[in-house]
């Protein structure tokens, strides 16, 4: 996954100590207990059902599972998910 | 988070339902295209509830048209619909405004006439003088010359020294100040006595007419006669005349200060602080920061009212108090530097009390030492003066 040019940044950004998440275009993710899950920066959802929302990112597939999940917002940098999120896990 | 809600509440939206099979690209699809969506829901595998802005709403058609879905509206919300609907009704729209109309036709008349000031003259005798003049309940106020009703009932009415029309909304409000009359003096030619109007012990009298019934030494009580204006002279018949005369009286006047014997002097050293509170109703909160850091300090308040239009204020008042830092010196008077200074007010008070054309002759100081560091004293101030008023005789009953 990782390429040549990523390394060169990660190596810049720890040298500089640049924020890492707009360096590496990484999403940053805020879980607020198990009620809500706000995703900056992400690439697109993938699938959405009340269980289940797949968010892709550059770090990979986010998978949230849980119930009643619906989207509170969702625009082109930011999603809000809430209802009551059981998993969150990276698919590679 | 509520700030946004009302936002879109003005600016309305729709609720859709999204019917299809890849509904996720259609999100996507959406979301690059700038189209603001919120609270999406997924109902079941192949339907999407959710909201989206008017405008969002707009463009979601060239969307609709690459993706093979359905979208229809399921509610319409928020403001450009609520206007929408009301101006439909046209009765009702006419009914409002002609309401707003008809209330703004009502208070440009005057409705209430209100009489303030008056001690004597009953105010129903204004109300029906100032009617004459066009105020009245039911005027019309361009009409209403405020000036010119003044004057006219200032003119009309002696017994008013002066006369203020303000109006108030719909309220009339009439201040007037009455004439405060002379006492009456007695014409010269109609008999009087001359009698006491104080307490007092007699130092000097002076008849010009009548018959002295007092003299020089005499210790007297109000309305004691002093001078007679019947007079009886022997082998004369008896004679009824104006008295006039000079009654001069040695009158006292007692004045009681309590003087603290600890003195407290606050001076201010010019730091300065301020604190900003607003009382809405009846509940007051601190609007600035921090709070009052001095130890000692004198407070002074101001109270600004946010809107004050005609007689219509609002609940919402804007508190500012300013303190000032103070240095609190005590020090311990001397009994006597305490007597002293109670004298001094006493003095002061006094001048406001005594009648004119009065001469201080003596004065008397006693002084008790009670609880709490305190003194009280007596100052007695020991007056001359004139006390004679007349009075006229009643001569029916000595005809009869």
């Amino acid at each position: 996954m990782e390429t040549r040019g990523d390394l060169i940044k990660k190596g810049i950004a720890d040298l500089l100590e640049l924020p890492r998440d707009i360096v590496l275009d990484l999403p940053k993710i805020t879980l607020l207990g198990n009620l809500q899950l706000y995703i900056e920066n992400h690439k697109g959802i993938i699938e959405y059902s009340t269980s289940l929302v797949r968010v892709n990112t550059k770090a990979g597939i986010l998978v949230v599972t849980g119930s009643c999940l619906t989207i509170r917002t969702i625009v082109v940098e930011e999603i809000i998910i809430v209802g009551s999120i059981d998993r969150v896990e990276f698919l590679q | 988070m509520l700030a946004v809600r009302i936002w879109n509440y003005l600016k309305g939206y729709v609720i859709i339902k999204v019917e299809g099979i890849n509904l996720e690209r259609f999100i996507n699809l959406a979301i690059t295209n700038n189209i603001y969506f919120w609270d999406i829901e997924r109902v079941n595998f192949t339907t999407l509830k959710a909201r989206v802005s008017l405008k969002g709403y707009k463009h979601l058609r060239s969307i609709r048209k690459r993706i093979n879905c359905m979208v229809s509206i399921l509610e319409k919300r928020g403001c450009p619909f609520l206007l929408h609907r009301i101006f439909k009704r046209k009765a009702l729209v006419a009914g409002g405004i002609t309401a707003v109309l008809i209330m703004y036709f009502l208070t440009s008349f005057v409705w209430v006439v209100e009489v303030q000031g008056n001690e004597r003259i009953p105010g129903e005798r204004i109300v029906r003088e100032l009617k004459a003049f066009g105020l009245k309940p039911g005027a019309f106020k361009p009409f209403i010359d405020t000036r010119e009703v003044e004057t006219k009932l200032l003119i009309e009415m002696d017994q008013l020294v002066w006369v203020g029309i303000n109006i108030l909304g719909t309220r009339a409000v009439v201040d007037i100040v009455e004439r405060t009359e002379a006492p009456p003096l007695i014409d010269k030619s109609v008999p009087c006595n001359i009698v006491a109007k104080k307490d007092g012990i007699i130092n000097n009298i002076y008849v010009y007419q009548g018959q002295a019934a007092v003299k020089s030494g005499d210790t007297i009580k109000v309305g004691q006669v002093l001078i007679n204006g019947v007079v009886e002279e022997p082998g004369k018949p008896i004679r009824v005349v104006h008295a006039m005369g000079r009654v001069e009286a040695r009158t006292w006047y007692q004045l009681t200060e309590e003087q603290n014997l600890r003195l407290v002097t606050r001076e201010r050293t010019g730091q300065m602080q301020r604190g900003v509170f607003i009382r809405v109703g009846g509940n007051t909160f601190r609007f600035s920061r921090k709070k009052c850091a001095f130890q000692n300090y004198d407070t002074e308040t101001e109270t600004r009212r946010l809107i004050e239009w005609r007689n219509i204020t609002s609940p919402v008042e804007l508190i500012i108090e300013k303190y000032y830092e103070v240095i609190v010196e005590e020090e311990f008077l001397p009994v006597a530097a305490a007597v002293d200074r109670a004298v001094k007010k006493t003095a002061q008070r006094l001048t406001g009390m005594l009648p004119q054309e009065v001469e201080i002759t003596d004065r008397r100081v006693k002084y008790i030492e009670t609880e709490n560091q305190t003194i009280r004293v007596d100052v007695i101030f020991e007056t001359l003066e004139d006390i004679g008023l007349e009075e006229r005789i009643n001569i029916n009953h000595r005809e009869d």
